[in-house]
C-alpha cells in the first residue's frame, strides 16, 4: 500500500504496474521490483511507488536441475518411508493382537490346571466324608 | 482375529467362574469333613469314658466286697 505524497492518503492498488530487475551491489545482488503508478482517490495526484521487491540469487541452470532432482528423490524417499512406516504399524498391531491372544491362552491354561486341582481335591474330600460316614 | 480373541475371553471367563465355584465347594467340604472328624472323635471319647466308668463301677464293687470280707474277719 502506498501513501499519497501530497495529502498522505493511503492508496491500496496501483493504476498501472510493471516489473524490472535491478542490480543492488550493496545488498543481495539482483532485486526484482514491481513498480506501480498510483492515483490518490482524494486529491487525484498521480505518483510512482514500489509495490513489492524480491531479492534474487543467480544460480546456474544445471545446479537448479540437480536441486530439483534431489528434491524429487527426497520426496520419493519420504513416500517410501511413509509406506514402510504404515506397514510396520500394521505389523505392530498384528503382533500386539497375537501377544494379547497368547496371554489369554496362557491364562486359560493356568485356570484349567487350577480347576483340575480343585476337582481332584473335591473328589478326595468327598471320599474322605464317605469313609467317615 | 477378533472372533478368536472373543472366544478365548469367553473361555477364560467361564474357567474363572468354574474355579470360583469349585473353591467355594472345596471350602465347604473341608469344613464338613472337619466337623465329621470332630463328631467321630467325640463319639470315641464318649465310648471310652463310658467304658472307664463301667470299669470303675466294677472295681468299686469288687473293692467293697473285699473290704466286707476284711471287716468280718477282723470281727471274728
Amino acid at each position: 500500500m502506498a501513501r499519497c505524497p501530497s495529502c498522505g492518503a493511503a492508496v491500496p492498488t496501483p493504476a498501472k504496474t510493471w516489473t524490472y530487475l535491478e542490480w543492488d551491489r550493496e545488498k543481495t545482488g539482483l532485486v526484482k521490483k514491481d513498480v506501480g503508478v498510483f492515483e490518490c482517490p482524494g486529491c487525484r495526484t498521480r505518483f510512482p511507488a514500489v509495490a513489492s521487491r524480491e531479492p534474487l540469487i543467480i544460480v546456474p541452470a544445471q545446479k537448479i536441475q540437480s536441486l530439483k532432482a534431489a528434491a524429487e528423490e527426497a520426496h520419493a524417499l519420504v513416500q517410501r518411508l511413509k509406506a514402510e512406516l504404515a506397514r510396520k504399524e500394521d505389523q505392530n498391531a498384528t503382533l500386539r493382537e497375537n501377544i494379547a491372544m497368547l496371554e489369554l491362552q496362557i491364562q486359560a491354561l493356568q485356570l484349567e490346571q487350577e480347576v483340575g486341582r480343585l476337582r481332584e481335591e473335591k473328589a478326595r474330600l468327598e471320599e474322605g466324608i464317605a469313609a467317615q460316614a | 482375529m477378533v472372533e478368536a480373541r472373543k472366544a478365548w475371553e469367553a473361555k477364560v471367563a467361564e474357567l474363572q467362574r468354574q474355579r470360583d465355584h469349585l473353591k467355594l465347594e472345596v471350602e465347604m467340604l473341608r469344613e464338613r469333613l472337619a466337623t465329621i472328624r470332630l463328631q467321630s472323635q467325640a463319639s470315641s471319647l464318649e465310648k471310652e469314658i463310658s467304658e472307664l466308668e463301667s470299669t470303675k463301677a466294677a472295681l468299686e464293687t469288687e473293692l467293697a466286697g473285699v473290704e466286707g470280707i476284711a471287716v468280718v474277719a477282723k470281727a471274728e
